[in-house]
Parts: C-alpha cells; sequence; structure tokens
C-alpha cells in the first residue's frame, strides 16, 4: 500500500493525505505572512521646550560670516536648518569674493562636521616609556587648562623671554591681536606661520619700491594679463576674487576679448585656460620677464616713468636681449617679442595690462629676482596704481617667513624651546622634512595644540584643546586693508571644544599677576566687540553701537575703498643681479615641481571627503598621488601610466606611481602637494605622498622663502603598478564635438555653423507656467570643480572612495570633462560642465518600465526615486552618461549625516539619481512667489551649480520668459548643443569657446 | 533491449533511488543554496557586489535572460517544427523541447528579477490597479519584456 | 491522458492555494529581506481604522483634544503655529502648554506631568500620529493657504480623546482631493 493512500487507518501522517496537506498549505500561507510582519516602533515628534523666536522649523535661517579654508578670507553665507548648517554660499556683498565660493568653500562644511574631529580636551599618556608608547586619552577641560597654565608658569619662572614660541597661521584683525597681546604678556615669541607665505613677493615690494607689502591686483581690468607661474585659479592669492575678475576681463566686448598668457613649466588649471602657454624650462621664467622689459625699453614702450629710472632699468635688463635668453628660457625670441610687444602699448595707454608672478615656478632660488623683475614689468608698463595697487595690500604681508621657521627649529633643536603652542598649522607636514622639525619637535619637554583635528603636528602634542571650528567661532578677518569681514557661529558647537580666544584669555587669567593684568577681561566675544566699538567711533557712524553691531553682522562685516598710493622704484634696484633657479642634484636629471593642489591647499584640506572624490581638475585623478612625467621622460625611463616609481632627491625619497603627460616641459617631474599624511584622519591618512619631503630645506637667500622648485631627482621605475583612479580616460574627444570652440576671427564675421534643424514624430512638450533652463558658456568656464562641489553639497550626493572610483562608480550629478585639442590656437584645453541635459525627447523617460522618469510640465527631466526599480534602463539610454546609480547603500559618517539637506531626499541603495536643476530651489522660488503674490522673475532660482560659479559660467532661469537671461544668451550665435544632432533637444544650450591664434593683437587696441 | 531491461528501467523509477542519485541531488541542492545565498547577499548589499562598471549598467544578468529567453524561443520552435511537419516520433522530443521551454522561461523570467536595484518592487513592473493610480509605462520596451515573460510562461502552463 | 476536466474541484483548489501561496511567499521573502515594512500610511491604505498604536494611553501625557479644541474651541493654529508658516505644523513647544496650565487646572495629574517636563526642561517625546513617508514632501503652507480645514486630513480632532488618525493619508486619497480641486497632480511637486 502506497503512503500516500492511508486513508483512515495510517499514522496521522499518513491519514492526512497529500490533497488536505496541500489545503492546509494554502490556508496557512496568509496566516504566515500576516505574523511575520511585526508592529512598526511609534516614530516620535519632539517639539522645543521653548522655541526660538522667528524661526519656522522647515524654513531656513541664513548667516553671514567668513570663510577660513585659506588666507583669502572670503564672506560666507551660511543656510541654516533646525540649528543645523547645510549649505555655504558666498556672501554676495562682500568686496572679495561678490557671492561666489571655491571648491573650497563649499567643502568648509566637512570641516564642520568631520567625523575624525577631536572631540574633548586630550592629554599625553605614557604607557611604556621605554618603548616610547603613548597616546593621547580624554581629560576634562578643568584638568587640560589647569595643565597648559602649570606649564606656562614653570617656563616663566626664571624670567627668560622666549622660553614659550606660538606659532598659529596668518591671522588677522581681533585674534590676531589677541594672539599678539598674549605672547608679549608672557614673553613668548610668535610666528604667523603660512606654507604659502609670499616672501618673494614681499622682498621684491621692498627691493623695487621700498615698502614691505603684497600689493592688490585687479585681473577684471587688465586687457593683456601674463602670469608667471601664478596659479590665480587654483590657489595664488585670493582664488575667488582672481577668477571672477578673470572672468569679467575675458568677456567680449564689441568683438574684442583681453588676452592672456602663462609662462609655466606646466600645465595647469590657470594655464590651461590662457590663450597662450609658453611651456618654459623650470626656474627661467625671470628671463622671459627681463627680456620684455628689454624689449619694452629697448623700442621706447615704456610708460608713464621718468627718464631717469628708463635708464636705471635698461641698464639692469641689458644683458636679457629675447635672442639672449630664448636659448635658455626653451621659448623663441620672436615669441617674446611679441609679448612685450602687446603688454606695453603706448597707443593703448598704461594701466591696460598686468603681469603676476608666483606659484611653484617663481619658487626657487631665484624667486626674488623673479617677482622683481615681475614688478618692474608692471612698472614700465605703468601698471602700479591701477591693475597692481600697493595701498589695498594684502595681509599677507604680515606672514613670517620659512627662514623664521628654520630659526625656530634650530632653536627647537639647541634646547631653547620649553613649551611649543600650535594653532591650526601643521609643520610637520608642510615643512620640508629635511628641515628636521619633526625630530626637533621631540626636544620639545611641552607641545601643546589648539588644533581639533589629529593632523601629524597634533598627534604629536602633550596637550590638545580642540577649538571651535570656523562656522561655529566669533571673529573677524581682514584679508586685505579696506575689508574687515565677520565670523560668527552659525550653531552651537557640536563637540566639546571652546573658542581659541576664550582659552587664551582663560588661561592668561589663571596665571595671574602682569599676564592677567595685560589682557583684556570678559570673554573672546566681548574682547571683538571692543574692538568693534573702535571701528564704530572710527567710522563716524551716527547710528547706535547696537545698531552698528547688528547691520554689519547682517552685511557680514564692514569695507571701505583704500585708494592705491603711489610707488617709485627705489634706488637699490640698482644692486639687482638676477639668474635662473639653482637645483640640486645631478644635471641633467628631472627637475621636481611641487605644486599646490586646488583641492588640498598645502594639505589643509585632504580629510574631506568631497576633495578627495572630485577628480582633480587638470588630470581628473582622485584619491591619490601621481608623478606627472612626459612622454619623452616616460620612454626613457622604460614605464607606463600607472607603473609605481621612487622619485628620490639628495633630501628624501617617496614611491609614486606615474602619470604621463604630454602638456608638461621634458625633464620635469610634477607631483602634487596635499596627500601623504601619516596622520589626520580616515580620508587622508596612508594616502598618496608628499612631496614636501623631497625638497631642499636652505630658504631662498633675499626672502627667506621656501624654495619649492630646488631639486632635482632621480626617478627608478619599479615592477609594481598602481594604477589612480581616473574619472576620464581620455582627453580626446575623437570627433565628437562635445566641448567646441570657435575661433574670434570666424565669431566676429558670422561665420558660425547654423544650429541643426529640429524634426520629430512625436508633438512636442507643452509647457504652459515655466520652462526651466540653463545656459553654460565654456568661455567662462574655468574647470574650477567649485559647481560640483557646491552640488554635492545641495543634493546629498554619496562619496564613494577609491575602489569604486576604480570601477566608474562616481555619483557625481555634475562633472567637469576636460579635452585637449593642441592646434594652431593653442594648448586647446575645453572645459565642459556635464549634467543632465532635462532633454526635450529624452531616450531615458521613454524607456522606464515604472514611469519612475518622467517629463514634467516645466521642461525637467523629473526622476521620482520611490518610484524606481532599479532596471537601468534609463542610464543605458543616456547619450550624456549622466545617470547615476546607487550601487550601494550611501554612506554618511556621523556626524556627515548632519549636512544633509532635508529639501532633498536622501537615497537608498539601488535606485538612479541625476542632477535635477535643484528642483528643490525651484519648488522654494516659486512657493516664495506664490507667497508674495507675484509672479516667479528672473533669479528667484539659482541652483547650487550656478549660485557658486565664480566667473558666473552657469546661468539658469526661465525660457518661456524671453526677458530672463538665459534666454537671452539662448539667442547667441556661440549656442549649441551637447550631440544636437541626436535630437534629444537639450534645455541647456552651451555656449562655444572663443580661441584666438597666438601672437594676435588684442581686443581693445 | 529485451523487455527484462525495458521493465527494469520503467519500474526502476518506483523503487528507493542509490547512492549515486542522493549524492548528486545534494550537490545540486549545495549549488542551489550557494547561489540563494549569493542572491540575498545581493539584495542585501546592493547590485554593486555583481561587478557592474558604469557606462556599461546591464551586463551578465540581461545577456543570461537574452540566453534563457532564446533557449525558450528554440524549444517552442522545435515542437512548432515537428508539429507542422505531422512527424509520428515527434512525441518524445516535443515534450523534452516542451518541458525546456517551461523551465527556460521560469529561469528567464527571474532574470528580470534579479538585476532589479530594488528587487522587492518587482511587482510594481506588473500593470495591476492600485490606490496610488499609476500604471506602468507601456512604452518600454522592459514591459514588453515583462509581458512577454509572464505570457509564455503562462501560455506553456497551460498547454 | 489526463484533461483539465477530469480533475476534481478539490484538486484545483489546492492547485489555486498553491500558486497563490508561491507569489504571496515571494512577495514575502523579498519585503522581509530587504527590511522593508509597510509604513503606517501604507498599512492603512487598505482600511479606514485608526491605527491603534496612535491611541491616547501610549502619549507621555494624556492629552485631550476634545478637551482644548472641543470643550474650549481653541483654534488649531494657536498651537500648531507653523501649519501656515512652512512645512510642517508643528507640536506646541512645553513653553506654550504651560503658558495657560501654569494657572489652568494646575492640579490635574496629566498638567503635574506637564509642569515636571517643564521645571527640567525637557522635551516632550510625543508619539507620531501622522507620519508620511521620508519621500513624501508634504507641506503644509500651501495647503492651510488654499483653505483646506485641519479636519479635511486630520479628522474631526475636536471630538478625539488623544489624536488617531482617520485618514488613510495614501497617495491615492490625496491624488482624489488634487484632481477635484485641479491642484497639481505633478510627480516632482511631492516626489523630488
Amino acid at each position: 500500500m502506497s503512503l500516500l493512500d492511508a486513508g483512515n487507518n495510517g499514522p496521522l501522517v499518513e491519514r492526512v493525505g497529500r490533497r488536505t496537506f496541500l489545503k492546509l498549505l494554502g490556508a496557512a500561507a496568509p496566516a504566515v505572512a500576516a505574523s511575520a510582519c511585526s508592529p512598526i516602533p511609534p516614530e516620535r515628534i519632539i517639539p522645543y521646550v521653548i522655541p526660538p523666536e522667528d524661526e519656522v522649523p522647515g524654513v531656513a535661517t541664513w548667516y553671514a560670516t567668513s570663510c577660513r579654508e585659506c588666507p583669502a578670507g572670503c564672506g560666507m553665507a551660511v543656510r541654516t536648518l533646525d540649528g543645523r548648517a547645510v549649505k555655504v554660499e558666498g556672501n554676495r556683498d562682500h568686496p572679495v569674493n561678490q557671492g561666489r565660493l571655491c571648491i573650497r568653500g563649499q567643502a568648509a562644511l566637512q570641516g564642520l562636521y568631520n567625523p575624525d574631529r577631536i572631540r574633548g580636551a586630550r592629554r599625553r599618556e605614557v604607557m611604556n616609556a621605554a618603548a616610547g608608547q603613548s597616546r593621547l586619552t580624554p581629560v576634562p577641560w578643568e584638568d587640560a587648562l589647569a595643565a597648559l597654565t602649570d606649564r606656562l608658569r614653570m617656563a616663566r619662572q626664571d624670567g627668560r623671554a622666549n622660553r614659550i614660541v606660538i606659532v598659529t597661521p596668518l591671522l588677522t584683525a581681533s585674534l590676531d591681536r589677541l594672539f599678539d597681546a598674549w605672547a608679549k604678556a608672557l614673553g613668548a615669541r610668535r610666528l604667523r606661520y603660512e606654507p604659502f607665505a609670499y616672501e618673494a613677493f614681499r622682498a621684491a615690494s621692498r627691493i623695487c619700491f621700498g615698502r614691505d607689502g603684497v600689493p592688490h591686483y585687479e585681473l577684471a581690468r587688465a586687457d593683456v594679463l601674463v602670469s608667471f607661474g601664478a596659479d590665480f585659479l587654483e590657489t595664488w592669492l585670493s582664488t575667488v576674487e582672481h577668477s571672477g575678475g578673470f572672468a569679467q576681463a575675458r568677456r567680449l566686448r564689441d568683438g574684442r576679448k583681453s588676452r592672456f598668457i602663462h609662462v609655466e613649466p606646466r600645465l595647469s588649471l590657470t594655464a590651461s585656460n590662457a590663450d597662450e602657454w609658453l611651456a618654459s624650462r623650470p626656474g627661467t621664467e625671470i628671463l622671459v620677464a627681463l627680456a620684455m622689459v628689454h624689449v619694452i625699453l629697448a623700442e621706447g614702450r615704456s610708460q608713464t616713468i621718468p627718464a631717469a629710472e628708463v635708464t636705471t632699468i635698461r641698464n639692469l635688463v641689458a644683458p636679457f636681449a629675447p635672442d639672449a635668453v630664448a636659448g635658455r628660457t626653451g621659448i623663441p625670441a620672436q615669441t617674446i617679442t611679441n609679448l612685450a610687444r602687446l603688454f606695453s602699448d603706448p597707443q593703448a595707454g598704461p594701466g591696460r595690462s598686468l603681469a603676476i608672478g608666483g606659484g611653484v615656478a617663481a619658487s626657487g632660488s631665484n624667486a626674488t629676482g623673479t617677482q622683481v623683475a615681475v614688478h618692474l614689468l608692471n612698472y614700465v608698463a605703468g601698471n602700479v596704481g591701477t591693475t597692481a595697487q600697493f595701498g589695498p595690500d594684502a595681509s599677507y604681508g604680515r606672514a613670517s617667513t620659512y627662514r623664521d621657521m628654520a630659526d625656530l627649529v634650530a632653536s627647537m633643536r639647541a634646547g631653547e624651546v620649553e613649551v611649543l603652542v600650535t594653532y591650526e598649522v601643521n609643520p610637520v607636514f608642510t615643512l620640508p622634512g629635511a628641515l628636521g622639525f619633526d625630530a626637533a619637535l621631540g626636544r620639545v619637554p611641552f607641545v601643546a595644540s589648539f588644533s581639533n583635528a589629529l593632523d601629524e603636528t597634533t598627534a604629536r602634542a602633550h596637550l590638545v584643546l580642540p577649538t571651535h571650528s570656523p562656522l561655529e567661532s566669533w571673529g573677524d578677518v581682514e584679508p586685505r586693508a579696506g575689508v574687515r569681514g565677520l565670523m560668527q557661529p552659525v550653531m552651537e558647537p557640536l563637540f566639546d571644544s571652546r573658542h581659541v580666544g576664550d582659552m587664551l584669555l582663560d588661561v592668561g587669567r589663571r596665571l595671574g599677576g602682569d599676564v592677567s593684568a595685560a589682557l583684556p577681561s570678559g570673554d573672546f566675544y566681548k574682547y571683538l566687540g571692543s574692538q568693534w566699538q573702535a571701528l564704530h567711533s572710527q567710522a563716524k557712524s551716527a547710528a547706535s553701537f547696537d545698531d552698528f553691531w547688528a547691520e554689519a553682522l547682517g552685511r557680514g562685516g564692514m569695507w571701505s575703498a583704500i585708494a592705491a598710493e603711489k610707488v617709485t622704484l627705489s634706488a637699490g634696484i640698482a644692486a639687482s643681479s638676477f639668474v635662473t633657479a639653482e637645483l640640486g642634484g645631478t644635471a641633467g636629471a628631472p627637475v621636481l615641481m611641487p605644486y599646490p593642489s586646488l583641492h588640498f591647499y598645502d594639505g589643509r584640506g585632504a580629510n574631506r571627503s568631497w576633495l578627495q572624490e572630485i577628480p582633480d581638475p587638470v588630470t581628473k585623478a582622485a584619491w591619490s598621488s601621481w608623478a606627472e612625467v612626459h612622454p619623452d621622460t616616460a620612454k626613457a625611463l622604460g614605464a607606463k601610466d600607472g607603473l609605481l616609481v621612487t622619485v628620490e632627491s639628495d633630501h628624501g625619497k617617496l614611491d609614486v606611481p606615474l602619470l604621463v603627460n604630454a602638456h608638461l616641459t621634458p625633464g620635469v617631474v610634477a607631483i602634487p602637494i596635499g596627500q601623504g599624511h601619516r596622520e589626520y584622519g580616515r580620508y587622508a591618512a596612508g594616502r598618496g605622498v608628499n612631496p614636501i619631503v623631497l625638497i631642499d630645506p636652505a630658504p631662498e637667500a633675499l626672502s627667506g622663502g621656501a624654495r619649492w622648485l630646488s631639486v632635482r631627482v632621480r626617478v627608478t621605475p619599479r615592477a609594481l603598478r598602481r594604477p589612480v583612479p581616473r574619472l576620464q580616460a581620455s582627453e580626446q574627444q575623437f570627433d565628437s564635438g562635445v566641448a567646441q570652440v570657435v575661433s574670434l576671427a570666424d565669431l566676429n564675421a558670422g561665420r558660425l555653423e547654423a544650429p541643426e534643424p529640429h524634426r520629430s514624430l512625436y508633438a512636442d512638450h507643452k509647457h504652459p507656467a515655466h520652462r526651466w533652463g540653463m545656459a553654460i558658456d565654456l568661455d567662462t568656464c574655468t574647470g574650477c570643480n567649485a559647481c560640483v562641489a557646491a552640488c554635492y553639497a545641495e543634493n546629498n550626493v554619496p562619496v564613494v572612495g577609491a575602489e569604486a572610483m576604480y570601477r566608474n562608480r562616481t555619483m557625481a550629478w555634475l562633472r567637469i570633462e576636460r579635452f585637449v585639442e593642441p592646434s594652431a590656437e593653442g594648448s586647446g584645453t575645453r572645459f565642459i560642465p556635464m549634467l543632465c541635459q532635462h532633454c526635450d525627447h529624452a531616450p531615458c523617460e521613454t524607456v522606464c518600465p515604472v514611469y519612475a522618469t518622467y517629463h514634467s510640465d516645466e521642461g525637467l527631466n523629473a526622476q521620482v526615486y520611490n518610484r524606481c526599480v532599479g532596471t537601468r534602463y534609463c542610464g543605458n539610454n543616456c547619450p550624456y552618461r549622466v545617470r547615476r546609480f546607487n550601487w550601494f547603500e550611501p554612506d554618511f559618517p556621523d556626524p556627515l549625516h548632519l549636512q544633509l539637506n532635508p529639501d532633498v531626499t536622501a537615497r537608498s541603495v539601488g535606485v538612479m539619481e541625476k542632477c535635477t536643476f535643484c528642483v528643490q530651489r525651484i519648488q522654494a522660488g516659486k512657493r516664495q512667489a506664490k507667497d508674495e503674490n507675484r509672479p516667479v522673475k528672473d533669479g528667484d532660482v539659482v541652483p547650487a551649480c550656478a549660485q557658486t560659479c565664480p566667473g558666473q559660467a552657469i546661468v539658469f532661469g526661465d525660457l518661456n520668459d524671453p526677458q530672463s537671461r538665459v534666454s537671452q544668451l539662448g539667442k547667441e550665435a556661440r549656442g549649441y548643443h551637447v550631440f544636437g544632432e541626436l535630437n534629444t533637444r537639450p534645455a541647456i544650450m552651451y555656449l562655444k569657446k572663443i580661441v584666438s591664434p597666438p601672437g594676435a593683437g588684442t581686443n581693445r587696441t | 533491449m529485451s523487455f527484462r531491461r525495458i521493465n527494469d528501467d520503467i519500474l526502476g523509477g518506483l523503487e528507493t533511488p542509490g547512492l549515486a542519485y542522493f549524492a548528486g541531488v545534494g550537490l545540486a541542492l549545495a549549488v542551489l543554496a550557494l547561489a540563494l545565498y549569493a542572491f540575498w547577499y545581493q539584495v542585501e548589499v546592493g547590485l554593486g557586489v555583481a561587478g557592474y562598471q558604469p557606462p556599461v549598467l546591464w551586463a551578465v544578468y540581461i545577456t543570461n535572460f537574452v540566453f534563457w529567453v532564446g533557449i525558450t524561443h528554440s524549444g517552442t520552435l522545435v515542437s512548432a517544427v515537428l508539429y507542422l511537419c505531422r512527424a509520428r516520433w515527434r512525441t518524445g522530443i516535443a515534450r523534452a523541447s516542451e518541458a525546456m521551454t517551461v523551465f527556460a522561461i521560469m529561469t528567464a523570467g527571474l532574470f528580470p528579477i534579479i538585476h532589479l536595484g530594488r528587487p522587492w518592487f518587482f511587482y510594481w513592473l506588473f500593470p495591476y490597479p492600485n490606490q496610488r493610480q499609476l500604471w506602468v509605462n507601456f512604452k518600454s520596451p522592459l514591459i514588453w519584456d515583462v509581458r512577454r515573460s509572464s505570457g509564455t510562461s503562462s501560455r506553456s502552463a497551460a498547454t | 491522458m489526463i484533461r483539465r476536466d477530469d480533475v476534481s474541484p478539490s484538486r484545483k483548489l489546492s492547485s489555486a492555494a498553491l500558486t497563490l501561496f508561491l507569489v504571496g511567499l515571494l512577495t514575502f521573502v523579498f519585503r522581509v529581506l530587504a527590511q522593508e515594512q509597510p509604513t503606517p500610511s501604507k498599512a492603512a491604505s487598505n482600511r479606514s481604522a485608526p491605527s491603534p498604536a496612535a491611541g491616547a494611553s501610549s502619549q507621555p501625557i494624556a492629552f485631550s483634544h476634545r478637551i482644548h479644541a472641543g470643550t474650549n474651541a481653541i483654534p488649531c493654529q494657536l498651537c500648531h503655529t507653523y501649519a501656515r508658516r512652512g512645512p510642517v505644523a508643528g507640536i506646541p513647544s512645553v513653553q506654550r502648554c504651560v503658558q495657560c496650565h501654569q494657572t489652568v487646572t494646575p492640579e490635574e495629574p496629566e498638567v503635574v506631568k506637564l509642569m515636571a517636563y517643564w521645571k527640567d526642561k525637557k522635551p516632550i517625546a510625543w508619539v507620531r500620529v501622522h507620519d508620511l513617508p521620508d519621500f513624501v514632501r508634504f507641506t503644509h503652507k500651501p495647503h492651510v493657504a488654499a483653505g483646506v480645514a485641519c479636519q479635511t486630513c486630520h479628522g474631526d480632532v475636536a471630538k478625539m480623546e488623544g489624536a488617531v488618525q482617520t485618514e488613510s493619508l495614501s497617495m491615492g486619497w490625496c491624488l482624489n482631493c488634487h484632481k477635484e480641486r485641479h491642484a497639481p497632480t505633478d510627480c516632482l511637486v511631492c516626489h523630488y
């Protein structure tokens, strides 16, 4: 008898039978399913105890403050929601940046919310003295401050001065004054240490004009701009200000454009934006400048300077005719002559050109000489007082020099320093390794750090007193004479930190006696107030101080125009001697060019994930270091892209992957500064290399500045490959016509291709209310990546890390593509921001099976995250490849999740995302207009990318409004659609970059 | 081929199978378990574990889907051709090819679910009336795939 | 050969039950695997009964809307002040409650609980009754401005002891009203 037919006589299982079993199963299933759904834990809704006045939950409050990511001191406007800062933008009223911010400024939020911030006071505890084992352990603030007080008191006991040394960055205004007062009260030595302190500039100003200062430059007024290595779009002096000025100068006016020539061994970002890039041999830029002066004087082109000075200068530059220098610089004599004629044209008048010098190219042993030559060039062309102004000097004039730091190291090594107090400086990383700061630090008995990041220097401290981040602090910033920006806290401090000013005053009070008496009473806020009381009196304002203060806080500071001062050539100039840079190491070996990075500056930004993930603007590499060499050099080494090489100088050694770069003078090895941290946090530590370890520690003779360009290196290929993650595999367009140019001649003659005709089988979309569109001017886009960072901040774009970048899984909604097409018209670099084009005939919309993407009636290509099932058909269909898929659950390590913008959905794993034209801002703009009972006007809605662009390259608005800027720009002859031939009809009109051949006359003559 | 041999072959199916059979089943179950674990892991962690490298957003899963759909069609084709030709010896072969079709479409039908970023919402690909007043995008070729797969499988199951 | 009409009805029923079970199992397995829990709105979408978790007994203080909004006829926006000013209506702050209750019925046990919160300056962690999933960007201001009465979505609160959700708040429910009143039904208005 079969098991299945037991009928009623067998065991239970047999009696039940197959059919009954199946019936029971069918009935049990819903019961199982229902019981498996457990009750949802209730969500809590928590109101205030006492609500803040004038704040509505969900409605943002904006605070004006200042950016401290570099010494440029731009003004910032911070958007806070429910007590948390979520976005930073430029302060529209601030004279330095005029409402724009660079990539470092946008990433300031990641400094505030950095997961590796030190969250409380720490003290070094020795675990095993013999083995040298110790660690930083948490300690109450009371103990920490008491410990510092005790050590300071001990160091002052025998009355010897300068046993205490305080090293801060270049501070200005109130905090600087307080530090000075504190140092004076303690009898301590104080240094304002900046790795890029422009010492050569100041020395040159002293030599030429008898005044120690870094002048103020007005790039907007220069029809001809010649830069000798000065990377003003990256780190030089005041990036945002000069990017804006540059963009203004470059605008087409009456069919004419300004001209920009860049002289440097490497095609940096700044050089990429030049009409002509002259690839000089490293350290020979000085000769080019002198030859230009020579030509100007020889041909009688000097302007506004007295005859006696002409003679002096002529004698000085006599040996430097273009023919004499051409061979040594690698630049043809005729080019130099043409350039000189362009630079100073008596018919055009004085003050129409500008020469600037700086960067690594002008930082060899002849750095001062190079800057003197640049000053002379400006002087003979009559630029001093117009485009180059002494008067509103930059605050760099007050920084210490590198030589001061070298002296400090000698002091430390000699055991003369008993207490070293540091505040937000990292000399262990930024000083050349061969200088020996690291070892000398070991001879200082007590090191206290006021930093809130565990960088290499702070990791060696005995006491760590973490300060508030700049966004949590009161203060003021004076980047140049006449500009006094205010800082205010935009939210409550996140962690157990204190304001450094408060700590100084607290310690001073604890020390008692003469120290306490010499310092102001109260806290730093009170001190700041007192400083501004003085300003209030000086300003002779009719308003009361309270009104004056409130207005200044709302505006973001106080600014006044400082007139340019007249300067005369100093007699001492005649004693100048000009040489090319001396380079240590074997003759003929490649020259090392360590260059400051746009993203990391001097390394301070390395622990910000956005700055690591967003690719370097020129190499499009991320999350790593690399050594750029010319293809000839690579061939001579027998090395290819991605090969690990050992780069060794007389002072240090490191291993770094190779990157072959054709846009480099042969015989140069260029390595970016900023990576190679041993500490500093999860994103920075153990990543890349620090080329500063390779350079010569001896300062430049005349200025005391660091000699970044000082060594030749031995490059040895290794047997390992370590490819660098890159956004683009190639810099060629392969005739795809993505980034297009038009020559100035063609533009003026109207010889432009007609736009492709529109053919369509389908009826067009109707846009009854608004039709959002964008115009991107490729002539103004400098490729600086500020818009990319702004997009990350505004739209909660996750960071994926190096491993994922190898697989091209970057989540950036907006990327800057870089193409290089060398031609008769110069180096031919083209930058093009690529984002969702919001096509009218979008290939992605038809193929989504669930209607997660569709065309809204305002012209947006909408992406509804909660509907997306993740088939990725849309991503396959997009010809622009701008759709990004969430391959994993996005990770925002605490407290970076506090930065997330609540107005934008945070996406989960498995959904597609892309640029939305900042639809949250569009909705907000429309609602605002509706509340105010008026139509939406041009300028109400500004996406994050357009808002921050220093060159104002991105313009957004309503195409239905014929008066809007975007409509006007859309009608320009230069306009084209990328892949227009595919008939996608994008909502973004790109304006072709305008190129003009080398040697072209400019413009305004 | 004796009757005894035929007898043994047919009745053999009614007897308890030997070790070799169970070893084979064990192996197959082990592979199945591994595959289920792999799928669970992919659903838990995300599609990133499948090794996609943008700009390529469809890879082995979709290729496999097309392959299995091809097998399905081939089974139907064989069966249809044999029927049209009225081959008298077609029954065994047609049975095998149709069984192949049925299993192949079930396999193929799995892949649109496996390749989804959010597979727990796979049922959104079917047009069912819902309170959100949403339908699927009938213009999308992927919906045609879903229609074709579910249609083929239900049609095959009915025959 | 076995034909369809040869199969007994109970056999057909069992086959149907098995198919349904398999489909249900597949759906259930996915939702549990991905920790997909039905949100209150999804759970409520198929029924109009209020969700049991939000009864008065589960709140930290047994606040009675019937007494405040009903008997005393306090307008909704006196306490839920942000409704016409922003995206969220807001729960009244402890200060708002205390403004009246420092003198009104201070001896009531629930008011005593309130004053304890005020004394310790602790916020009250109310259990949320009306909650939409995070991917829905609902904003109160335009609805209040359009004259939609609070009761339309929140029910007749003046008659409730503890607030409970009476409407489904499902997408279809929202869509119906939007269609009636010619309010936008574009996906992007609420999902971005």
